[in-house]
């Protein structure tokens, strides 16, 4: 399976980092499956023409977080199951950094609140829907 | 690169052993006359690395290059590669080493392919596979004469030159000078390609940011004649920041610190670049008491630029004091 | 290097070719139109310019090959592309020594064989073709090599302009002329061992980046051989340059002798206004109408010059080697002398071949050659004919009707295809034999001739018929130059003695010379005794001191060491060198070129020690400026690597760069200081996930 995806290279964002949030997305959204593996470090990082050792870290960072995992000889895939691997506090802290951002954004374009909190179910019912439907498959 | 948290996983790490550097440079001194180009300039490239070499024009990447490939002398300092000294390099240690230097030079008359017959008959180990992947890569063909060859047709011409007896080292000046997209991309790619051999490096010198971010493990900055960065793409990024402080009135003057880059001062901003920020300049920076402290994340190419670029008070585009 | 050999030549063969056409054109432009006065018509090969095209032309073919296999590539990257290969410097330098070489004798030799055929074939000039006349022609282009190789040492040798490349250049010029010698060791020796120095001078400065001092030991010597030749000749040429124009020398004081129409002995005593004055030889001035008209020549007697020696062949063989100079190869005579006698200039042309002893003719409008004299007389066309014995003289301009093969006293008469033996006894030696000339009667230039026996001259006719007999009554050992003249009455014949050839000159100078005259059977009528005529030279110049201050001491005392030693160990030659060596002279060039060269040296040895030069440098250098003078000094500047030197932080005194420590004060070069921005992280060991 290929990940190609468009890097911005001239980005304040890091390309490791990019690559971190490109895989999230995609096990979010479905185009990457639990328990699908991912390409090779040497494959992924010719297709994305980067250094294999970005890869390799952003591979790392993932398994470290809990959302891949690496299975020796084989190689990475995508965790079975969502392990935790943080402790409450952290996980607290990033999903208080991740409202903070959201909240910024629906103060900037005065949105009230309550809008806010019914566009968030909404969306999570969407995503929710689609999980199912690939869990069924 | 850090490796704080260690996966409970452990996935298979291969630690390759400390090894001697492949390139070593010592105090490397160079004056053309009395003209320093270079100054007490050390540095050493381990195996396996992919190495960049950044600076801006005429800081003396070029000589570099020459002096430790023993095409020029130092004036003091020493320069290895393999563990050899570079001024007594013998033949076999030349054909281990791949060197493309900028512009693309070929000799017009020669076809593509008298040009590999000519660069083969040097080279024992010249791998005529890799040679012609290259080529085609670059859409070459082998009856096609040098001299009719289009600047991107003749950098893949030189490239495949240079990669077809497999060096171990592997030395690019400015390699994509006056490449178009294309071609650029392909030369990133013949790049990652070496690699694949383990212990294979690169050397190579670039302006263009985004593709030294892309590829290169660390990086090294010549500033001024004089080494002042020699770190991962990473650490330099991180090392380099952008604070936007933001007053209720006119901003208060400059302040010194060091470690300061650029600042730029409008109506109610400062902005300020720093490098090697510490929690003591922090400090410093509150005690200006903005009204808040914005950090900034900057691209590689912008950290680059404040770092080599003109220090000092900027006013839009140009240097000097500010006029009011 | 097979495949570098294989690209120069590729890239360069369209040069050799346009060379190869243009010297085709100017060889065959000189040959068909081209000619000097100086040049008889029968000089083909050897006319002056042809040779300036196979020597001028050859030096501009190889200087350009040179220059373009190195220039084109000297842009830094291009010239770091080539020396970055896993071979060493040598080989790269030798592929394209060997390739240029062999593109040169492309340019230069099918022209040169195109020209040779041309000459050799029959019917294209009204002149023999003797095969060695291809000789100075081979000589120019073999000079042609050493400026290829002077091109390719400018070319390869970095750094400015002027200084060793220049130099270089010059050594190549000044080699050329001996291209011009008649020695033929140095004709051919001098190109090609300044060819092979420059050469390895050439290999040299491409084996190091700059430095002199890095270069192989060969590379260091031939250089400092170049540059010195190049200097030397230099300073001789700037100091003799001025007297070109300003002093004229001028030996006044000339005497001289001769005998008018009526047996009266004269003496011409040139003035220093140009003007001669006429008196006896007494002194007592001479009114003669006759002689205050233009020319005198009309009154007085021709005197034709029989032989410069007589006696055995010991004296005479010094004279061959050292006068002359031995063979000239550029000259025509040596290989076809004009044949003077009795024939049609207009349809013929008779000449001597003295390399093959014998006579040729051609038509001179078909330029079909007529046929051959020898020994035993004429055959047409090309078949052979046996040689005459070897023709006595040295340099000759052409031979008269009358003339000394051997010990036989030939008439030759092209006209009937004659040559007649007109005077000949078994064991007896003749030493000379010339036709005999008078400027108011012309039958005697074409009838009668002088023969020199070893006790006396006789006169015949073209039939060989004695017509007098001349016994001699001085020393001909040592007067051994003999010239006849005779009255236009025919009655009185004088015969004249000057010092023989084999003395040398400065000693003839100091000898006075004889006039006797004698009726035809030989009777002495008067003798005449003309004093010692020797040049004024003007006092010793004050460029001739200089000249003699800036010689090597080196080469100096070493040549009076070889001279001395070889005189000791009993060579004949060394020993009369040194005795006829001016004792006085000699002393004063010992005694300047050693002040001069001590001067040169102290100021190199003051020079190189404040420039921080190290104290091995130092003493090289000062001992080789010891040596070597004033050209010497010239080369030292040029070559030895002249540090750079900027002021040290510390002691404010100027320091070489390449030093790490200040030689006055011991500081190093401080690091350039830190300004808080530097990024420097540690590498670790990389790790890597192999999936």
């Amino acid at each position: 399976m290929s990940l190609v995806f468009s890097l911005s290279p001239a980005s304040d964002v890091p390309i490791y980092r990019q690559i971190i949030q490109h895989i999230r997305r995609s096990v979010i959204q479905g185009q990457l499956e639990l328990g699908e593996q991912l390409p090779a470090v040497r494959v992924l990082a010719e297709s994305l023409v980067v250094n294999p050792n970005t890869v390799a870290r952003a591979y790392q960072e993932l398994i470290r977080d809990g959302l891949l995992e690496s299975r020796s000889g084989v190689g990475v895939f995508v965790a079975e199951e969502s392990r935790q691997i943080f402790s409450d506090a952290e996980r607290k802290r990033r999903l208080e950094h991740a409202v903070e951002q959201l909240l910024h954004e629906a103060l900037l374009l005065d949105i009230p609140l309550p809008d806010v909190c019914s566009s968030l179910e909404e969306q999570w019912k969407i995503l929710q829907s689609q999980i199912n439907s690939r869990r069924k498959k | 690169m850090e490796n704080s948290a260690k996966p409970n996983q452990q996935p298979e790490e291969k630690m390759s052993e400390p090894a001697s550097p492949v390139i070593q440079i010592d105090h490397l001194t160079k004056y053309y006359g009395t003209r320093e180009i270079v100054s007490d300039l050390s540095l050493s490239v381990p195996k396996g690395t992919i190495y960049g070499f950044l600076g801006r024009n005429g800081m003396g990447k070029t000589t570099t290059i020459r002096i430790f490939l023993g095409l020029e002398d130092p004036t003091r300092g020493s320069t290895k590669v393999f563990g050899l000294d570079s001024r007594s390099l013998p033949p076999e240690a030349r054909a281990r080493i791949g060197y493309l230097p900028e512009g693309h030079h070929v000799y017009g008359w020669m076809t593509v392919k008298e040009c590999g017959q000519f660069q083969a008959s040097y080279f024992p180990a010249w791998n005529q596979d890799i040679f012609e992947t290259v080529l085609t890569h670059f859409r070459l063909t082998s009856k096609m004469k040098a001299g009719h060859l289009s600047r991107g047709q003749r950098a893949g011409l030189c490239l495949a030159l240079t990669l077809a007896p497999e060096p171990e080292l592997l030395v690019l000046d400015d390699p994509a000078l006056g490449l178009d997209p294309v071609a650029r991309r392909s030369l990133l790619q013949s790049m990652l390609y070496v690699t694949r051999k383990a212990d294979r490096t690169i050397f190579f010198s670039s302006h263009l940011l985004s593709d030294v971010e892309r590829v290169a493990d660390r990086i090294a900055v010549l500033d001024g004649k004089v080494l002042r960065a020699d770190c991962s793409v990473e650490t330099f990024r991180r090392q380099i920041r952008q604070f936007i402080l933001k007053f209720r009135d006119a901003p208060p003057p400059t302040p010194e610190i060091p470690g300061l880059l650029e600042s730029f001062r409008s109506d109610r901003e400062m902005a300020l670049t720093v490098a090697n920020i510490t929690p003591e300049i922090e400090s410093r920076l509150e005690a200006l008491q903005p009204a808040s402290i914005e950090p900034v994340d900057l691209t590689l190419e912008d950290a680059f630029i404040s770092y080599v670029g003109e220090r000092g008070e900027k006013t839009f585009f140009m240097n000097g004091k500010e006029t009011k | 290097m097979k495949m570098m050999f294989w690209k120069e030549w590729r890239e360069n063969l369209k040069w050799a070719f346009i060379g190869m056409i243009a010297l085709t054109f100017a060889e065959f432009y000189s040959l068909l139109l081209g000619s000097n006065s100086s040049d008889d018509s029968s000089a083909t090969l050897c006319r002056s310019s042809f040779l300036t095209v196979t020597t001028f032309g050859s030096a501009v073919v190889g200087i350009v090959l040179g220059l373009i296999q190195i220039l084109p590539e000297q842009k830094r990257d291009q010239w770091a592309a080539l020396l970055h290969r896993p071979v060493s410097r040598a080989t790269i330098f030798r592929g394209k020594a060997i390739a240029g070489l062999a593109l040169y004798f492309v340019a230069t030799v099918p022209p040169f064989l195109a020209s040779v055929w041309y000459a050799a074939t029959p019917g294209n000039f009204a002149a023999p073709f003797v095969p060695q006349m291809t000789l100075p022609g081979i000589f120019g282009m073999l000079s042609g090599t050493m400026f290829y190789f002077a091109a390719l040492f400018v070319g390869v040798r970095r750094g400015s302009w002027f200084g060793p490349r220049v130099f270089g250049l010059l050594a190549a010029l000044v080699s050329s002329a001996f291209a011009a010698s008649t020695y033929l060791s140095l004709a051919i020796g001098g190109p090609v061992l300044m060819a092979i120095v420059l050469f390895l001078a050439g290999w040299g400065a491409i084996s190091t980046n700059g430095a002199f001092r890095d270069q192989p030991w060969f590379g260091r010597f031939a250089t400092i051989v170049a540059i010195y030749f190049g200097a030397f000749f230099l300073v001789m040429f700037l100091i003799s340059l001025p007297f070109l124009f300003l002093t004229q020398q001028q030996y006044y004081g000339g005497i001289g002798y001769n005998i008018d129409i009526d047996g009266r002995p004269l003496k011409f005593t040139s003035t220093k206004d140009n003007g001669t004055v006429i008196t006896d030889l007494a002194g007592n001035p001479i009114n003669d109408k006759r002689f205050t008209t233009g020319s005198n020549s009309t009154y007085l007697l021709s005197f034709a010059q029989v032989t410069s020696n007589i006696g055995d062949s010991g004296h005479g063989k010094k004279e061959q080697d050292d006068d002359d100079g031995g063979f000239d190869y550029s000259s025509n005579r040596s290989y076809v002398i004009p044949a003077n006698g009795t024939y049609d200039n207009n349809h013929e042309a008779w000449y001597y071949l003295p390399l093959t002893n014998h006579f040729v003719g051609y038509y001179t409008k078909t330029r079909q050659r007529i046929g051959a004299i020898g020994k035993d007389g004429y055959r047409p066309g090309y078949e052979q004919v046996s040689p005459l014995a070897n023709y006595k003289a040295g340099r000759v301009w052409e031979i008269p009707s009358i003339s000394l093969f051997g010990s036989t006293v030939y008439h030759s008469d092209f006209d009937q295809r004659k040559l007649t033996p007109i005077f000949f006894e078994p064991g007896v030696t003749v030493f000379g034999a010339t036709p005999m000339s008078s400027y108011q009667d012309r039958t005697i230039d074409l009838n009668w001739g002088a023969v020199a026996l070893s006790d006396k001259m006789i006169v015949i006719d073209k039939t060989g018929q004695v017509l007098a007999t001349l016994p001699y009554h001085q020393n001909v050992d040592r007067w051994g130059g003999l010239s006849v003249g005779v009255t236009p009455d025919k009655t009185r014949f004088y015969l004249r003695y000057s010092p023989s050839g084999w003395i040398d000159s400065r000693e003839q100078f100091k000898m006075p010379s004889f006039c006797e005259e004698m009726d035809a059977k030989g009777n002495l009528l008067h003798s005449y005794t003309f004093p010692a005529t020797a040049p004024v030279y003007p006092p010793d110049s004050w460029q001739g001191y200089v000249m003699e201050s800036t010689l090597p001491p080196g080469v100096v005392f070493g040549y009076l060491a070889y001279v001395k030693v070889g005189a000791l160990c009993g060579s004949e030659k060394l020993a009369r060198n040194w005795d006829s060596m001016d004792r006085e002279d000699s002393r004063n060039i010992m005694l300047f070129s050693s002040i001069l060269s001590l001067l040169l040296a102290v100021v190199t040895a003051a020079w190189t020690r404040r420039l921080n030069f190290q104290s091995r440098r130092v003493w090289a250098w000062t001992a080789f400026v010891l040596v070597f003078n004033l050209a010497g000094f010239i080369t030292f500047r040029l070559l030895a690597d002249w540090p750079v030197r900027m002021k040290c932080p510390q002691c404010s005194r100027k320091r070489p760069v390449e030093e790490s420590t200040c030689p006055y004060c011991q500081a190093i070069w401080p690091a350039p200081k830190p300004d808080g921005i530097e990024i420097f992280e540690k590498k670790s060991s990389t790790a890597e996930l192999v999936s």
